[in-house]
């Protein structure tokens, strides 16, 4: 696990650097959601729309849409993929999930890619994502937050 | 660096909001930013993006009166709008705005609030996002990701129909949008309000607005046209907002839960004077969670926003005084309300001196 300047990167998946977003592949399935750094950049989550299980998105489409309490914006996928699974249930709970564990229980959506060859196109893991993450952070010149309870 | 001022005048309701959508959705990273400005010929009321109408406005009433509604991508609160504003909007490509929000409308603001002085209104900058004069918010702001763009939208309020808007949202009873209107005149001023006859003209002030962007930003505003394929987006996004699809959005985290007003919801007003003054909640519960809540009173507390912020916070929350309490805490804890304590704000919302 890396953590610069308070934004947690952990290694054991790949990311979209620059749309702040991280994928996990899992038997023919992909799990998205948002970095430490997206979370951040947001504030605290009031709202979530997610696309329904069984629509399908195009590249850089929207999987769902997040509101806080200073902004409103589209988590995208990076690659076209059909919705399997939403973690509406965990947001309806607590809509603070994603501020407080972005990586684990905070999650967004689980999909199938449509090319699962070409997916992960384009997204980096390991030491290349961290070198790419602290190139960003530094330039957007951040430091991360959780929310605490 | 130059940044295009596209003058759309007077538009129509449906336009008004179609206008920043399409020039975002049109934005690409090769593209100078834009700054819009425009008013609305026609009144309508204006939804967040993840509102649902239905709970949130009177469409029998906004129908009746020939009221429009629409949503927009921009998140917040129902508003009715009407040509007592100019809108202004920011359009520019999400990789030139600051990385957190507290700076984009801290870059955002800086203009409106030089134009509001120079208007003489002691106007400041509240972070994150309110334009207040002494206390009292004057116009709204919001900001939205759309397309490849960072829009951040605002207005320069000149009048406010403080009736219709209390009007045209639904509200558990009767007594709660009284409240809600003599809460709106408390804390929201205008233009107009302020100035009286000493005002400026409304070409004077959008002047003044346009002076003050360029100067916060260190940036050339150049008069423009829009382009052929931003009026094409601007049509498309006319359809799509004008569309019934897009006001009844489905999958809204409130859809499913569409609260019937006045039933099954219980009103009740309370009065507790704290050290501080006299603090006054008019408390809709409903299945024993606070469904709506409006707090006033003649205490302090600054910043005033401060009072939204709990407002919005304790609805939801179980109308017990733990819960209460727990909300109120950690609110408080930022603010400076001398006098005023979370178990004042409990005694109030609970019903009264204990």
């Amino acid at each position: 696990m890396t953590v610069y300047r308070g934004c947690d990167v952990p290694e054991d998946r790949l990311y979209d650097v620059p749309n702040d977003l991280w994928v996990r592949f899992e038997d023919g399935t992909a799990r998205l959601g948002l970095t430490d750094v997206a979370q951040t950049r947001m504030g605290k989550m009031v709202s979530i729309r997610f696309k329904r299980p069984g629509r399908t998105v195009r590249p850089g489409g929207s999987v769902a849409t997040v509101e806080s309490a200073k902004w409103v914006g589209p988590i995208h996928t990076p690659f076209a993929c059909e919705i399997v699974d939403t973690n509406e249930e965990a947001f309806a709970a607590d809509i603070l999930i994603a501020n407080r564990d972005p990586y684990g229980e905070g999650w967004i959506s689980v999909v199938r890619p449509i090319d699962p060859a070409s997916a992960g196109e384009g997204l980096l893991g390991g030491s290349e994502a961290v070198e790419a993450y602290v190139a960003r952070i530094d330039e957007l010149d951040l430091s991360c937050f959780r929310c605490a309870d | 660096m130059t940044i295009r001022l596209l003058d759309f005048g007077q538009v129509g309701a449906l336009r008004s909001q179609a206008v920043y959508h399409g020039i975002a959705y049109a934005m690409r990273r090769e593209h100078p930013d834009v700054i819009t400005l425009m008013r609305p010929m026609e009144p309508y009321v204006c939804i967040g993006h993840h509102q649902d109408a239905r709970t949130e406005v009177d469409l029998a009433y906004c129908d009746e009166a020939g009221l429009p509604v629409y949503r927009r991508e921009v998140g917040g609160g129902a508003v009715y709008l009407d040509g007592g504003q100019t809108f202004w909007h920011t359009i520019f490509h999400h990789s030139r705005v600051p990385a957190t929000l507290t700076d984009v409308y801290a870059r955002f603001l800086a203009g409106p609030v030089m134009a509001l002085n120079r208007m003489g209104i002691p106007a400041v900058h509240r972070p994150v996002n309110d334009i207040q004069v002494e206390g009292r918010k004057i116009g709204g702001t919001g900001a939205a990701t759309i397309g490849q763009a960072m829009v951040v939208a605002g207005s320069l309020l000149f009048d406010f129909d403080y009736e219709l808007m209390a009007r045209v949202l639904n509200v558990p009873s009767e007594k709660f949008r009284d409240k809600l209107y003599s809460t709106l005149q408390e804390y929201l001023t205008t233009i107009n309000r302020e100035l009286g006859d000493t005002a400026p003209s409304r070409e004077e002030a959008e002047r003044l607005l346009v002076e003050g962007f360029a100067e916060a930003l260190g940036a050339e505003l150049v008069p423009d046209e829009p382009r052929a394929d931003e009026l094409a987006a601007i049509e498309a996004q006319e359809e799509r907002i004008a569309s019934e699809a897009w006001l009844h959005l489905e999958g809204l985290p409130a859809s499913g839960d569409i609260v019937k007003v006045a039933e099954g919801v219980h009103v009740r007003e309370a009065a507790h004077k704290a050290p501080g003054g006299l603090v006054r909640a008019t408390v809709a519960v409903r299945d024993g969670r606070i469904h709506g809540l409006v707090i006033s009173g003649d205490f302090f507390i600054e910043p005033a926003e401060a009072l939204w912020d709990l407002q919005e916070a304790l609805v939801g929350v179980p109308h017990t005084e733990e819960a209460v309490l727990r909300v109120t805490k950690g609110l408080l804890e930022t603010v400076d309300a001398p006098g005023l304590d979370a178990a004042d704000i409990a005694a109030a919302v609970l019903g009264g001196e204990r």
